[in-house]
């Protein structure tokens, strides 16, 4: 244990004097976070500002903007201001002070009443998606009321009773306060994603944490050419004392570009990772299966320059497929299941996870796979390793 | 361990790569105290033996002890008397001289103020001192090579390995690290050392294996070697005034075994020739002959190299 320890520690002071290993390890993965969070336009939400011209004034009208439009406001979507006319909301939709005006025209809600066709007006500004938005959610409670008409003529045909305008007016309002009986709430995975400036940073981190893992076990090749690793192994210590010491190097490179990365974005770029311990988990797990990945072509490759060379196929390649360059959740479905086969997907799940909230235990999951995959490629890849040191 | 044990003893070492026989059954031994030369071309199995011994390759048979202890890969009591310079540079170019002998010296498992104390040993004994803090890749040709020999010597081994330490190296730092390994072989380390060089092997060593195509064909002192196949001394004597009945005087004595003249030169073919210098000038002044220099001239391991095996040391 000494020995690797001595082994891991001269790499080490080697890799700082590296400046190819300091920008793969540390430079790259932060700066491209940082160009990637700053030139893609930020995602995170969506926000708009309504104004209401209440001509109105009725039941109806009032369900309206109780209901669904108030619903836009609680949910911080929009913020919903009132006008008096619909010239005043058209000046400010014009001024582009607000990005869509909803007019609720006089008698709207006398004509729902009576079973009559009723209009509302959406006066659409620059932003299409607001006034898109705003005719979407009109376009809802449309339907509602439709229902409800259906319901109270159904209800008024059975006991062939003649319709008073009150008792019409009484059924419509008691039928539009009714909850829905089936409300979908959605909590897939694609569904809980976290900022943009945490997803570039993670994916980043996961990416370039292959090339950082690479800078221990490549060495074992560098060194064979050397002729160092024949006077190390002439020492009085074993082939596996070598290996562990050359591994730990990979797992320390791995731990600290990712660990710099996370504490750059958060501090620099505001990112938010989530709960620290768990974090930590994840950037431990995820080195530890980017050190056995790294390992297992090693274990393959005749030289460093062959390794290296494969090391960057196999990352860029998992990159892709796990989501590296683009959410999952605008992934066709194929894509979405095949990423579950690398460890960037499961690195990158995590942080949505947190973003979610909780602790260590949000990310069990995706930190046991990550260590089976460690395990398994790492193991593969120490007994294929153990070749290159005795030949 | 007693103090006749030897301190390496190889027995029928075997390695094949495919099928390719690279060493075929090589027995030899080393006392403490002795510097033991391999010498033969390349490619004859020096490196592969020298490999096998110091626990770097696996060997398909044989048996390999030193100071007393099995050799294997995993075997670290055993390798901890031994001491390895590689024949190519074994060394970290981007770390400075102290910072090379720091770590190999840690993997010996020297700390401490033993280790500081035996670095700068080290670095006096290499004439690195004023270099140590200079990172290696500033250094010449033959300031890396003391610093590689450097290394193997860091820890006192018992068993000195050096694996043709001089290829590409140039005459001062030869005759420097030739030098420093006679001294080593006196100081009471056991040296085993690789060489194609002919006039190393006579110089350094005090018995020498000719190996060739994976076997030691031969092995015992010079001498032995040379009487081996029967070579006999020359002596070249040139000398001034009545050469003629000089060496007619000279023929004539029992121990000579052949006498030529010409172009003011003796050359006679004697056995153990210089146990009979006395005797030859004395007889030589009798005759006449006024001699102005005397060289005797013994059989080499060339000429033993190629009886044994048919061909020349550097073929």
């Amino acid at each position: 244990m000494r020995a690797s320890l001595v082994i891991a520690a001269k790499d080490l002071r080697q890799k700082i004097g590296d400046r190819s290993a300091l920008f793969l390890a540390i430079l790259a993965p932060l700066g491209l976070a940082f160009l990637f969070s700053t030139m893609i336009p930020n995602q995170d939400g969506f926000h708009t500002d309504y104004v209401v011209v209440d001509l109105d004034g009725g039941p109806i009208a009032q369900g309206l903007l109780a209901g669904p439009l108030q619903g836009l406001a609680d949910a911080k979507v929009a913020t919903i201001t009132t006008a008096d006319t619909e010239g005043a909301a058209r000046a400010q939709v014009d001024a582009g002070d607000v990005d869509a005006a909803i007019v609720i025209p006089a008698g709207f809600s006398a004509a729902i009443q009576a079973g009559e066709a009723a209009r509302l007006l959406v006066i659409g500004g620059d932003s299409t998606l607001s006034a898109e938005i705003a005719r979407s959610v009109l376009n809802g409670f449309g339907s509602d009321v439709t229902a409800v008409q259906v319901g109270v003529r159904a209800a008024l045909a059975a006991t062939a009773a003649t319709p008073e305008p009150s008792l019409i007016a009484r059924l419509a309002g008691d039928a539009l306060a009714i909850s829905a009986p089936i409300v979908v709430s959605a909590d897939a995975t694609a569904d809980r994603q976290a900022s943009s400036k945490t997803y570039y940073g993670a994916s980043m981190a996961v990416l370039f944490v292959f090339f950082a893992a690479q800078f221990g076990v490549v060495g074992l090749l560098a060194e064979r050419r050397n002729g160092t690793l024949a006077r190390m192994l002439a020492s009085p210590i074993g082939p596996s004392t070598i290996l562990f010491g050359k591994v730990l190097v990979s797992l320390v490179m791995a731990v600290v570009s990712m660990s710099v990365v996370v504490i750059a974005t958060t501090i620099l770029l505001g990112a938010s990772w989530g709960d620290p311990l768990a974090v930590a988990g994840l950037v431990l797990a995820t080195a530890i299966a980017a050190t056995g990945i790294a390992t297992l072509v090693v274990g393959f490759a005749r030289t460093e320059e062959q390794a290296g060379g494969a090391i960057a196929i196999v990352a860029l390649t998992l990159a892709v497929l796990g989501g590296s360059f683009f959410p999952l959740s605008q992934a066709p479905e194929g894509l979405a299941a095949l990423s579950l086969l690398t460890p960037h997907a499961w690195f990158i799940r995590g942080v949505n996870d947190l973003a979610g909230g909780g602790g260590i235990g949000t990310v069990a999951g995706s930190i046991l796979v990550l260590l089976a995959v460690g395990a398994v490629t790492g193991g593969v890849g120490l007994a294929r390793a153990r070749r290159v040191v005795t030949p | 361990m007693t103090e006749t044990a030897p301190l390496l003893v190889c027995h029928d070492l075997r390695k094949r790569y495919g099928e390719r026989t690279a060493v075929d059954g090589i027995s030899f031994s080393i006392a403490a105290g002795e510097t033991y030369g391999l010498l033969g071309p390349n490619g004859a199995g020096k490196t592969t033996t020298i490999s096998m011994i110091c626990g770097l390759l696996r060997r398909d048979g044989g048996d390999v002890m030193v100071a007393g202890r099995p050799v294997d890969i995993g075997a670290t009591e055993a390798k901890a008397s031994i001491g390895y310079v590689p024949q190519d540079l074994a060394i970290y170019p981007d770390l400075t001289a102290r910072e090379n002998l720091k770590f190999f010296g840690r993997l010996q498992r020297l700390g401490g103020r033993e280790l500081d104390r035996r670095v700068d040993e080290i670095l006096a004994l290499t004439d690195l001192a004023d270099r140590a803090k200079d990172r290696v890749d500033s250094y010449s040709g033959g300031m890396k090579r003391r610093l590689n020999i450097g290394i193997g010597l860091l820890h006192k081994p018992a068993l000195l390995v050096l694996d043709e330490p001089t290829v590409g190296v140039d005459p001062q730092s030869r005759n420097a690290i030739l030098a420093s390994v006679a001294d080593l072989g006196r100081e009471g380390m056991g040296v085993l050392y690789t060489t194609h060089y002919m006039e190393e092997a006579e110089r350094l060593c005090d018995r020498i294996g000719i190996i060739d195509e994976g076997r030691i064909k031969a092995e015992g002192t010079q001498r032995e070697l040379v009487a081996l196949v029967g070579q006999k001394d020359r002596v070249e004597l040139v000398a001034g005034g009545t050469v003629g009945p000089a060496t007619a005087a000279l023929a004539a004595l029992a121990f000579v075994e052949g006498a030529t003249l010409g172009d003011g030169m003796i050359e006679l073919v004697v056995d153990q020739a210089r146990n009979h210098l006395p005797r030859i000038l004395e007889t030589a002044a009798d005759g006449g002959a006024i001699v102005r220099s005397v060289e005797v001239v013994e059989p080499d391991l060339e000429a033993v190299f190629l009886h044994l095996t048919g061909k020349a040391l550097r073929d």
